[in-house]
């Protein structure tokens, strides 16, 4: 059982020790596998294939998964490393200390959005990209969208995420109401259209508004910090339970294409139920 | 699994234009208009026309006909959404009304940078 620690509490050493064993994971190869899986496993809710990673009830427990598979990976190297969480309603600065030179570097220079500090920046020949739609070998960020600007979600706005009793409803996609599709944040009111888990990968920008959005090691802490917020949903609703329970009846359209309580995810074959808790394995600090 | 339904069927069509707009990319983008309206008249071999514009420089061509959209000739991937709006591999975690509004904002994320050749593919 380890701990995931708020990133702010994180001392420098924790910080190095953090970005050197993602750098090495990087160096061997293993980390742009990662950035491969995500990419491949986001099918928009239009298409009839089986929606798995987003725009479905197993976002939570398909990006549960996909973290401690990669939180693994970093302990291989390091036992002493976990994922740290990111709460974007309190952190909210594009100079906080996460953006830092001794933490993930910050936002991206304007002629090209390319990410010039921290152990990430292209010109220390440790970050590479090349799982990429673009032609940048150069990690990008443009936190706050200056252009057109963005801002992170508010507490009231992840609360009224958190407020909705009901895990997940039919048609089970972006167009679904309920807490999933909430905070996944395709759900919002018409004057917004974006919010909480959405709004925070354009807030960041660059690589982050992409399908090869985990390129930007800020994926990591961003998604460890969804991970807490199901928890902090169970907790707050302790009666109700994911959804769908069991594969949408023949002739309803999403019959195919959505996870039901017990069917397995691929690409690692485990159910949502096995994903529900994680104790024994991580807690968060709070 | 891909792409969306409409530009599903990559026809020979689809591939000469490729080809087509492959050869012209060599340009600047100031210099790319005139080379496709001086060309046009010999494109009869594909009837499916493009809405075509420049923005920030940058030249788009937007299928009328499907959802194909191309960025200075190159293919940028079009997903939709279950309310019928548009997605691309550049603008994951935001839809836009039409390809065009997609188009443009997929230009506003690239900045200086050129989509690549063959961008990875979802579900596949
Ligand atoms: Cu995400």
């Amino acid at each position: 059982m380890y701990t995931r620690q708020n990133q702010k509490n994180l001392t420098s050493t924790q910080k190095r020790r953090f970005t050197a064993a993602v750098l090495e994971l990087k160096r061997n190869g293993t980390y742009d596998r990662f950035v491969r899986t995500h990419d491949k496993y986001f099918v928009p809710d239009r298409d009839r294939g089986l929606r798995v990673g987003h725009m479905s009830p197993s976002f939570f427990p398909w990006h549960r998964r996909y973290l401690v598979e990669f939180e693994k990976e970093l302990r291989a190297l390091d036992p002493g490393v976990s994922i740290p969480y990111w709460d974007w309603t309190t952190d909210t600065s594009p100079v906080s200390s996460l953006w830092a030179e001794d933490f993930l570097g910050g936002t991206g220079r304007s002629s090209d959005r390319q990410v010039m500090t921290g152990p990430f920046a292209y010109a220390r020949g440790d970050w590479t990209i090349t799982v990429g739609i673009t032609e940048a070998r150069y990690l990008t960020r443009n936190l706050g969208r200056p252009q057109n600007p963005v801002t992170l979600p508010t507490p009231a706005e992840l609360q009224w995420a958190i407020d909705d009793p009901t895990y997940d409803a039919s048609p089970w996609d972006s167009t679904a109401g309920g807490f999933r599709n909430r905070l996944e944040g395709w759900a919002a009111p018409k004057s917004e259209r974006w919010r909480n888990h959405n709004k925070v990968h354009q807030w960041i920008g660059g690589h982050m508004t992409g399908g090869t959005a985990p390129n930007d090691p800020v994926f990591w802490l961003h998604h460890a910090f969804v991970d807490l917020l199901w928890d902090r949903w169970q907790q707050r609703h302790p009666s109700s339970g994911y959804r769908p329970a069991t594969a949408p009846l023949p002739g309803d359209a999403q019959r195919g294409r959505v996870i039901a309580l017990d069917e397995p995810m691929p690409p690692w074959n485990i159910s949502p139920r096995e994903m529900l808790g994680h104790q024994g394995v991580y807690r968060y600090e709070v | 699994m891909f792409a969306a339904p409409a530009a599903a069927p990559l026809t020979r069509r689809a591939v000469l234009r490729t080809a087509f707009t492959a050869a012209v990319l060599a340009g600047t983008a100031a210099a790319l208009a005139p080379v496709l309206r001086a060309r046009r008249p010999r494109q009869t071999l594909t009837p499916a026309p493009f809405a075509e514009e420049t923005y920030r420089g940058r030249h788009i061509a937007v299928e009328l006909a499907g959802t194909a959209v191309r960025i200075d000739g190159r293919p940028l991937h079009v997903m939709r959404r279950a309310d019928g709006s548009y997605l691309s591999g550049i603008n994951h975690f935001q839809s836009f009304a039409t390809p065009l509004e997609l188009a443009r904002a997929a230009v506003d994320e690239l900045g200086t940078t050129q989509l690549a050749p063959a961008a990875p593919h979802h579900g596949g």
